[in-house]
């Protein structure tokens, strides 16, 4: 299963996961991207899911309808997630709110309705949080303080599944050429940008170099990792 | 709307002092990427209206924002 794969690091995932031979559940929000996405898969058993993965209701009345066929799960990527720039003086309880509910609640929600279909003889299950997690930058206290949330909650995850076979790690990607970057101030004003990419040893990611780390952590070359983060970031963290 | 853009513009740029429409950006201390930012997130909630960076770029003072939020509007 992989979420967020309507676009940008998700879409990649499922792309690259197809190449592997995988038969896929894809989800998201836009239908027609979804689809866009299906029409680059190779295989032709792919289910996909238009839903909104905060609307906590429809996803616990939907999901398990849309899982009912399928035999079990192997893993999930979980990149479905949503980004906010926000100068923290002009912080409000109701934005923190938002991105959490997006970013945390649906990621974890989602994954207690899934934890029955894992398949039993092992699972991984990987989830995408940001380097923002453990370093910082201006304006963006309200990301960071979700994406923290997701690195915390995978480990505990990791160790009371372990015994379930259920691999969970986390993967922090620093700036990645998606849709979801594609307007951010450093990308529209020429210093900025210049200013940015300098920290970026490697320039910045694409979503390909977190699909293939997606692939590692589903299979089992990675099968003595679990409760693990892997850092992506062109070497933005090493200075 | 022309007061609520000066307040606005105070609020993201933190003046206490007092501020002219005419008065342009580049006098004011605060007037760096943060405070771009506050206003660009202001104007957003404020008035519903997106502005790029980029179109950031041609404003010098307070009113050349104002007429383009208002060209936005209308
Ligand atoms: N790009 C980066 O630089 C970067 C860096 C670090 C971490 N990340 C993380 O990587 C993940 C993927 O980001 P991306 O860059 O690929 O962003 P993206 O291109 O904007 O894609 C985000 C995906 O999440 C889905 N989504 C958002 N809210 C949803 C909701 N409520 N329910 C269901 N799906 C929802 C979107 O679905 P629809 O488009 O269909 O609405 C879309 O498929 C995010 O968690 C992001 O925080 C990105």
């Amino acid at each position: 299963m992989v979420t967020g794969a309507s676009s940008g690091i998700g879409e990649a995932t499922a792309i690259a996961c197809d190449e592997q031979g995988a038969t896929l559940l894809l989800l998201g929000r836009n239908e027609e991207r979804l689809n866009h996405t299906l029409s680059k898969l190779s295989s032709r058993n792919h289910k996909i899911l238009a839903i909104d993965l905060a609307e906590f209701e429809v996803v616990t009345a939907q999901l398990p309808v849309f899982l009912q066929d399928v035999p079990h799960l192997d893993g999930m990527v979980h990149a479905a997630g949503i980004t906010s720039t926000y100068p923290f003086k002009l912080f409000k309880t109701e934005q923190l709110d938002n991105i959490l509910k997006v970013n945390v609640q649906a990621a974890f929600y989602l994954t207690k309705l899934v934890l029955t279909k894992l398949n039993k003889e092992g699972s991984s299950l990987v989830f995408i949080s940001s380097i923002m997690a453990s370093v910082g930058e201006k304006a963006k206290t309200m990301y960071a303080m979700s994406k923290g949330a997701v690195s915390a909650g995978a480990k505990s995850l990791a160790i009371e599944y372990a015994s379930r076979k259920v691999r969970v790690n986390t993967i922090a990607p620093g700036i990645v050429n998606t849709p979801m970057t594609a307007n951010a101030t450093y990308k529209t004003n020429e210093n900025l940008l210049a200013e940015t990419l300098a920290k970026y040893p490697l320039g910045f990611g694409e979503p390909e170099d977190v699909a293939h780390a997606c692939v590692f952590l589903l299979s089992d070359a990675s099968k003595w990792m679990t409760g693990t983060e892997i850092t992506l970031d062109g070497g933005y963290s090493a200075k | 709307m022309k007061e609520q853009l000066i307040n606005i513009v105070k609020e993201a740029l933190d003046l206490d002092q007092d501020v002219m429409i005419t008065d342009h950006f580049e006098s004011f201390d605060t007037w760096d990427s943060l405070g771009k930012l506050s206003l660009i997130a202001l104007i957003d909630e404020h008035f519903e209206l997106q502005l790029s960076d980029e179109e950031f770029k041609s404003f010098e003072t307070i009113e050349d924002l104002y007429n383009a939020l208002l060209a936005k509007k209308a």
